[in-house]
């Protein structure tokens, strides 16, 4: 019933995945304001507004992850093996946070290279057409 | 107080807590992109806070109604591993819920002006 070195490994892991997941959205969605100013050619408000969207999207779908993988299956009796464990997840983890951060970088891309081209097409100044509304 | 009774408060508050304040981060940032579809400012605003009162019914029932079916915590470890699981999955839901969202969002903003 040593089952407290299981415990010492959350205690670890769960601060160092916060941190790690706060700062890579502090990255970046501290440069991707330029991004959004840019696809939304300069309209200040619904670029911050998306912004701020997907920072919460990006916290939510990287913390809930992170503490859904949490639980370890097999006991741990050892600090070889509570280090062996814990850089098992930390680095999944790390991997799984760089995939999902260059996910992003390519949506914000995309966004922009969309964006330039419509403006390429359209000669009017960027507004809301009154086109059709929904309601 | 045993352990399962301490999880439901930890859990409740915790998971609460997130879910009110997410809801008022798309509630205080959608109203752009709902103007943006509707003209009439008084029909967009009354749209938003009827989204937002389905968002905390459907959200936060869920969340109560997982606590239904919990499995017995025998001591502390326990604990925190199910809290986790549980939290960590309505957290990572309301994440896939906000992307899907999004790409409505998106898809709308394609169809009804070329905006982006």
């Amino acid at each position: 019933m040593d089952n407290h070195l299981t415990f010492w490994a959350y205690l670890i892991y769960l601060p160092i995945v916060s941190a790690l997941t706060y700062y890579v959205a502090w990255m970046l969605f501290k440069n991707g304001k330029i991004f959004m100013l840019d696809i939304f050619h300069g309209k200040e408000d619904i670029a911050d507004s998306t912004n701020k969207l997907f920072e919460t999207g990006f916290y939510l779908i990287n913390m809930g992850y992170a503490l859904v993988i949490l639980r370890i299956y097999y006991q741990i009796n050892s600090g070889q093996a509570l280090i062996e464990t814990l850089s098992g997840k930390i680095g999944g983890f790390a991997i799984y946070l760089g995939i999902s951060l260059f996910f992003m970088l390519f949506l914000f891309l995309r966004g922009r290279k969309l964006s330039r081209m419509n403006a390429a097409q359209r000669t009017e100044p960027a507004e809301y057409p009154s086109s059709m509304p929904l309601g | 107080m045993s352990y399962n009774v301490t999880a439901y408060l930890i859990y409740g508050l915790l998971t609460y807590w997130i879910a009110v304040r997410t809801g008022w981060i798309f509630y205080r940032n959608g109203i752009h992109f709902i103007r943006a579809e509707i003209r009439d400012e008084a029909v967009a605003t009354s749209i938003n806070n009827l989204l937002l009162g389905c968002y905390y019914l459907t959200n936060l029932g869920y969340i109560t109604l997982q606590i239904w079916h919990w499995a017995f915590i025998p001591n502390f470890q326990t604990m925190l591993e199910s809290l986790s699981q549980k939290a960590g999955f309505i957290i990572l839901l309301l994440g896939v819920l906000h992307a899907f969202n999004m790409s409505v969002i998106y898809w709308l903003g394609k169809r009804n002006f070329h905006h982006f």
